[in-house]
């Protein structure tokens, strides 16, 4: 029996999870890097939730650093499908993370998605670890989606994030929202 | 800072569905996310919805998924439909767990992309990244192509960023 119209609510009002908005940035034009900074230490994970494209007509990857760190202090992993084959790779003792690819202009209302989980980022105990989630297709031959880990070889909490293009730098509408999740 | 990640519907099927639509989604959130915990009754189908009843070929996706033996990655262009999951993950077993995020959703600028990781334990695990477009607000969410069993649940839920 075919169910029609389940019509969603606006009027459910209960919260799933602790899950809060810190910040919000979007670019409104060709935007080099982003930063959160001044990050609160109230939560237990931070989740960055992005749509991004490039500026002009190349491809690049997206990375991620955190406190300013540029030294060769980070690492990270992939597995990822291209849209023929699926590859991975690494890379270690770098100076940031690679947390997926965005895409050039060539469809120019497509982005590309990031879901990146930071967990226990204030643990003063503890590297940093990440994970992301990341895709695009633009109905053609281009398209990546992608599982990243990437880890920070610091004890310090995460108080700044800065994200920023392997090169060019990230075009309009380019939008960027970091949470907070309590434990 | 203010809460968000907001339930917004929820469905538990009490009878056999070969359709599960949300209508009228609210614009009030920055991105959407679905989650579903179904089976089907008959033949394997790979999870696949529309949106703003949109059947044109404006669709499209890349995916990466794993068997257990084998990962491989494909793409299909110009389709009439998303698809959340590949080979055949919605089967007629318990097994077929999906989460997918419909990004920035409510804009009118964009073209929407969708990144959904969807598994079936006893076959495999994919993740997807499906592009609708356009850049219409996404109102409806349209299950269509699968005769989903009796107690499968779609849930979906707001979340809000900061400022937006």
């Amino acid at each position: 029996m075919p169910i029609f119209g389940i019509t969603a609510s606006s009027n459910m009002s209960t919260k799933l999870t602790d899950f809060y908005q810190i910040a919000t940035t979007t670019a409104t034009g060709s935007t080099a890097d982003v930063t959160f900074s001044s990050i609160p230490q109230d939560y237990t994970h931070l989740q960055l939730r992005m749509i991004i494209k490039g500026h002009t007509g190349n491809t690049n990857n997206t990375q991620i650093r955190f406190n300013s760190d540029t030294a060769s202090n980070y690492s990270w992993h992939y597995v990822r499908g291209t849209g023929s084959a699926a590859n991975s790779s690494a890379g270690s003792t770098q100076s940031g993370m690679q947390i997926g690819n965005h895409p050039s202009t060539a469809v120019a209302s497509a982005f590309a998605v990031f879901v990146v989980d930071i967990l226990d980022y204030k643990d003063t105990n503890k590297f940093k670890t990440i994970r992301s989630l990341s895709g695009y297709d633009l109905n053609n031959t281009d398209g990546v989606v992608a599982l990243f880990s990437g880890n920070w070889r610091s004890t310090s909490a995460v108080s700044t994030i800065r994200i920023f293009p392997g090169a060019d730098s990230f075009g309009q509408y380019s939008s960027f929202q970091l949470y907070g999740i309590k434990a | 800072m203010a809460a968000t990640y907001t339930p917004i519907a929820s469905i538990t099927l009490g009878a056999a569905s070969t359709s599960v639509i949300f209508n009228n989604i609210p614009q009030t959130y920055t991105d959407l996310v679905l989650v579903v915990n179904g089976k089907i009754e008959s033949t394997a189908i790979n999870a696949q919805v529309r949106l703003n009843s949109d059947s044109g070929t404006n669709y499209s996706y890349t995916d990466l998924s794993g068997t257990g033996s084998v990962a491989a990655s494909s793409r299909e262009t110009s389709n009439t439909y998303i698809r959340l999951g590949t080979n055949g993950y919605v089967d007629t077993t318990f097994g077929f767990n999906c989460v997918a995020h419909f990004m920035n959703y409510s804009n009118t600028t964009t073209y929407k992309t969708v990144l959904s990781r969807s598994n079936n334990a006893n076959n495999g695990v994919s993740l997807v990244a499906a592009l609708w477009r356009s850049t219409a607000a996404i109102t409806s969410i349209n299950f269509y192509n699968g005769n989903y069993s009796v107690g499968s649940t779609f849930n979906l839920y707001g979340i809000l960023g900061a400022n937006a």
